[in-house]
């Protein structure tokens, strides 16, 4: 938690010192970046479940679900403990740049007794590439609320946009219910919406293929 | 991956050297994946979200349904199967090697329970070989992955013959079941009565991404014609 609050503290100077050097003239960021499509499958967005928007500036988009939930208790079959969201974004950026950065923000509602947890999960990478980024956040029981998670894709991670080539990014999102510490008492935890968002004001997320 | 941007910065050095230079490197991929078609138990129509690069080079594939859970079956075993069939453009004089798999998910295995993930390919219709396998013992639980590679050596070439479309199969599954020698008789009853139970496991592929490794140079080779 404490390395995310120095991540944020990091980027938070970063874009302050970029702001500094004021005129748009020496922000080195690419012209324009824009999602050009969104695919998705998993166990938690099974064709049909979603409702999804991209939004006119074609920077971020929303996903709405009806049956993304996880669960563990007594009764409840053993898969229903953990469910996922992949999601597909096809990217259309300059020739010449890579990019880091990519915001995802989920909401739901999460209800854990005593003893269960429930663990919020986003990783990615991209496409045909190896290496996976990850961002999680743990929630533990007994608690009854909303809950909000961001994930941010930080130059930390070290995941980089392939050079010369376009390929998608991938963000699979997760939730999973662990009842093992307490088996006879239960846990849900759902995602309501998924939003995914660049944000170009953090130059320092672009760099120049070389 | 400082090597490999040296490797980049290397090719694009040569690239200014002019077309001689480039005699053994397609400027131009040559080929790619044309089409990928999909079936099997893990991937019902309508299940899968499948996603080409433009340069149908590499692909991604996401699945919704591809997981088994063995709670629902008293722990006895349980398989899924994916074969997917992507039709490869190949101009002619022109073959590739070079072949990468990368396969994500996320097991819970309970202690006494095992799940084997495993990528098979075939040029043809034959049963193909393996080229990656994963072992998950119980306990266990985590997203796992797996990259796996058809090695230079091992690989059979695809075809010089003529084809402008080969057929290149991949064959992904899952398995979940007791560890060998976890016998009926050692389940234990389950609470409905209705014979022995055995350890559970859960799992499920969220994702493969398959395609030419990026080091074109050697993903792809001239046929020699005799």
């Amino acid at each position: 938690m404490s390395i995310r609050r120095c991540l944020k503290l990091l980027t938070v100077s970063m874009s302050m010192v970029a702001a500094s050097y004021g005129g748009s003239a020496l922000a080195d960021v690419p012209s324009y970046v824009r999602i050009v499509g969104i695919t998705y499958a998993g166990s938690g967005c099974p064709a049909g479940s979603v409702g999804n928007n991209v939004s006119p500036d074609f920077q971020a988009f929303t996903l709405l679900f009806d049956q993304y939930q996880a669960s563990a208790g007594p009764g409840v079959p053993f898969g229903q403990k953990r469910k996922n969201c992949q999601v597909n974004i096809s990217m259309d950026i300059p020739n010449g740049w890579s990019y880091t950065l990519f915001t995802v923000d989920t909401r739901g509602y999460v209800s854990l007794q005593p003893g269960v947890r429930a663990m919020e999960q986003s990783t990615y990478y991209f496409q045909g590439q190896q290496l996976t980024g990850r961002e999680q956040t743990v929630i533990y029981g007994p608690t009854d609320r909303n809950y909000q998670a961001t994930d941010q894709i930080t130059m930390a991670n070290q995941v980089w946009s392939p050079c010369g080539v376009v390929r998608s990014l991938n963000i699979n999102t997760e939730v999973r219910v662990d009842n093992s510490a307490a088996p006879n008492n239960q846990g849900m935890i759902t995602v309501d919406s998924i939003d995914g968002q660049f944000k170009l004001i953090y130059g320092m997320r672009w760099r120049r293929c070389s | 991956m400082l090597a490999f941007r040296w490797i980049l910065a290397f090719l694009t050095a040569v690239s200014l050297l002019g077309p001689r230079l480039l005699a053994d490197a397609p400027s131009v991929h040559p080929s790619g994946i044309e089409s990928i078609s999909y079936r099997g138990t893990g991937c019902p129509e309508g299940s899968v979200a499948a996603n080409l690069a433009p340069d149908a080079q590499t692909m991604t594939l996401i699945f919704s349904g591809f997981a088994v859970d063995t709670s629902t079956r008293s722990g006895r075993p349980m398989r899924k199967v994916c074969a997917i069939n992507m039709a490869m453009r190949t101009e002619p004089g022109w073959q590739f090697t070079l072949f990468g798999v990368d396969v994500r998910g996320y097991a819970s295995i309970q202690a006494g329970a095992v799940g084997v993930q495993q990528v098979m390919h075939s040029f043809g219709e034959g049963s193909g070989q393996a080229i990656g396998r994963q072992q998950l013992i119980g306990p266990f639980d985590n997203n796992f992955s797996s990259h796996s590679e058809l090695p230079l050596a091992a690989v059979e070439w695809s075809s010089c013959d003529s084809g402008r479309h080969r057929r290149f199969h991949l064959r992904a599954s899952i398995t979940v079941r007791p560890r060998l020698g976890f016998r009926d008789s050692d389940g234990e009853q389950d609470d409905a009565g209705k014979g022995p139970s055995f350890p559970y496991g859960y799992m499920t592929i969220d994702s493969i991404d398959g395609g030419m490794v990026q080091q074109y140079q050697v993903a792809w080779r001239r046929c020699t014609w005799r």
